[in-house]
């Protein structure tokens, strides 16, 4: 008798909607984990943007430090003494490169520096030197020193091909990497020859 | 509770009964929390890491604008100048004060000019609005150091340091729109950097005693070879001259663009020691390698053996060489005793000696004492 009641009373609830919704609404089991894997989903593709822009913006910091660790020793380098000459330009992109070289995430083929300096009342780089070789060496923009007639310019570009560490699409289908980007930066510092 | 209270959810409606129902609500309530805070720091380190690399920017920047001024008063010391060598670009002040000044009110000088090249063309601040400014002072010691401050001992000399502060408003996008949401539409859609820079100069500052070298004596040629100038006779109505060979000075590197005095000697008479009136131009001329690039004329009147004596100055521009020619051009007076007819006349340039400024302080340089 009671089980043939509760039969009927289990085929009763199939057929009733509204009991089928308060049943789902009423039952808590597995609730917690399941707004838990549904938040989990979004936090963790917030970390991993928050993890790919955090490497954008450290090889952003260290392409700018370099290009003016460079900038400085070409227009600074070997002044101690007077009289002693400034550093080719071979020499600048060098150090560029030795600021580059090691970074995590940065092989040797997608990265570039180029040192140019300008000789006096030049109207374009008398000198340069490009000491990665890759598609994105090329020369930064020439800009004369506004007092050419005795001092000399020179400047130190450094580019790179940025692509974020994690790469991870939604379904499978929508790609949410960062797309890979050249960040370049050039500094230019002035000498007195 | 009342989740499970079946006889109300059999008479109301799914949404109704999962309003009702607020088992959970906990759970729910902190991850939205958790959400909202993680949402916020994370748009709070984008903002700030975008702050982070206009920082280094920044500081580049100044470091470039600082340097770029620190030029302008090496060459300044170097040539014992109040002033920067191209005349539209100065900022030097003419009482060896100190002075300051914005880019974005006057920016005829090299520190605004590299201060643009890289990135900062300092338009003025703005509040709330992405903008940047250059400021930038001269100091009489650098400021955050314990260096002993150098100095410059020539007149009016300017004051050896400078620092250079460039401030950007960056625009910051996730925490304007939080402040947005807060209620607070004009905060924190910029948020300020700045970067700084000390530099000035560095090295021996001690100026050197004038030194006078006699080239009638001889003279130390190119070769390093001492080199005897005999004086020099005419015998016409023309002109007679002598040169020296390249003259290697003692304060070595002569400081480009340096003036030399130079002081000619000679006398002028006539054949037998007669006296002879008119005047002689000694014209001096002096280079620092192959070309003559500065003449001066001394004008002497004659009357008599007197001796000729004149000054002149000239500039070089070599940096360790001089090279010296004095020309003396006799013309003949209508006053005064005439020595008889056919006889000639002499001009004897006797020597010469130069004298090379000792303001030289070559071994200055440039430095940056801080970037911040």
């Amino acid at each position: 008798m009671g089980a043939r009641q509760e039969i009927t009373t289990r085929s009763s609830i199939r057929t009733d909607h509204t009991a089928i919704a308060a049943r789902f609404a009423c039952d808590v089991r597995g609730q917690a984990l399941i707004e838990t894997a549904l938040f989990s989903m979004v936090l963790v593709l917030m970390l991993a943007m928050a993890a790919n822009f955090a490497y954008v913006a450290y090889i952003a910091a260290g392409i700018t430090s370099a290009s003016r660790q460079a900038s400085v020793y070409a227009a600074q380098g070997q002044q101690a003494t007077a009289g002693n000459a400034l550093p080719a330009v071979s020499a600048a992109c060098s150090i560029a490169a030795n600021e580059v070289n090691g970074w995590i995430g940065l092989s040797s083929t997608n990265w570039s520096a180029y040192a140019a300096s300008a000789a006096i009342s030049g109207s374009s780089w008398a000198n340069s030197s490009s000491c990665a070789g890759n598609s994105y060496s090329n020369a930064p923009a020439f800009n004369a020193d506004p007092e050419s007639a005795y001092f000399t310019i020179n400047a130190v570009k450094v580019s790179a091909a940025l692509n974020p560490p994690i790469a991870f699409k939604l379904f499978g289908k929508l790609s949410l990497t960062l797309p890979t980007t050249i960040y370049g930066r050039s500094v230019y510092m002035r000498q007195l020859n | 509770m009342a989740c499970c209270d079946k006889t109300s959810l059999h008479s109301h409606s799914f949404w109704k009964a999962l309003h009702q129902c607020e088992s959970g609500q906990t759970l729910t309530v902190w991850l939205t929390a958790i959400m909202v805070m993680s949402s916020v720091l994370m748009g709070s380190a984008y903002d700030m890491s975008v702050a982070w690399v206009h920082k280094q920017w920044a500081d580049t920047a100044a470091e470039a604008a600082c340097t770029a001024g620190a030029t302008d008063l090496l060459y300044a010391a170097n040539h014992s100048s109040t002033s920067t060598p191209v005349t539209a670009y100065n900022f030097l002040p003419s009482n060896g004060g100190t002075v300051s000044g914005d880019c974005a009110t006057s920016s005829s000088n090299a520190m605004c000019y590299y201060a643009k090249l890289n990135g900062y063309a300092s338009g003025g601040l703005t509040s709330n609005t992405p903008s940047n400014d250059v400021q930038w002072n001269l100091a009489k010691a650098p400021a955050n150091t314990s260096i002993t401050p150098l100095t410059l001992s020539y007149a009016n000399a300017p004051a050896p340091y400078m620092s250079v502060a460039v401030t950007e408003n960056v625009p910051v996008t996730f925490m304007g729109i939080f402040a947005h949401l807060l209620g607070m539409p004009n905060a924190w859609n910029t948020i300020q950097v700045a970067g700084h820079c000390n530099c000035g100069l560095e090295g021996t500052a001690t100026t050197g005693s004038p030194q006078t070298i006699a080239i009638n004596a001889g003279i130390i040629d190119r070769f390093g070879d001492f080199e005897p100038i005999a004086a020099v006779t005419c015998w016409s109505n023309s002109s007679c001259s002598v040169a020296s060979s390249p003259l290697t000075g003692p304060n070595n590197p002569i400081p480009p663009n340096s003036v030399v005095t130079v002081t000619a000697s000679g006398t002028a008479r006539g054949q037998g020691g007669e006296s002879i009136s008119g005047s002689v131009d000694m014209e001096v001329s002096c280079n620092g390698g192959s070309t003559w690039n500065s003449v001066d004329t001394v004008h002497v009147n004659v009357l008599g053996s007197s001796p000729l004596i004149g000054n002149a100055s000239c500039t070089v521009s070599n940096t360790n060489q001089i090279e010296l020619r004095v020309t003396a051009n006799l013309t003949l007076g209508s006053a005064g005793p005439i020595f008889p007819t056919g006889n000639s006349f002499s001009v004897q340039i006797n020597g010469a000696s130069i004298t090379i400024p000792g303001g030289s302080t070559t071994s200055l340089h440039v430095t940056s004492f801080q970037n911040d």
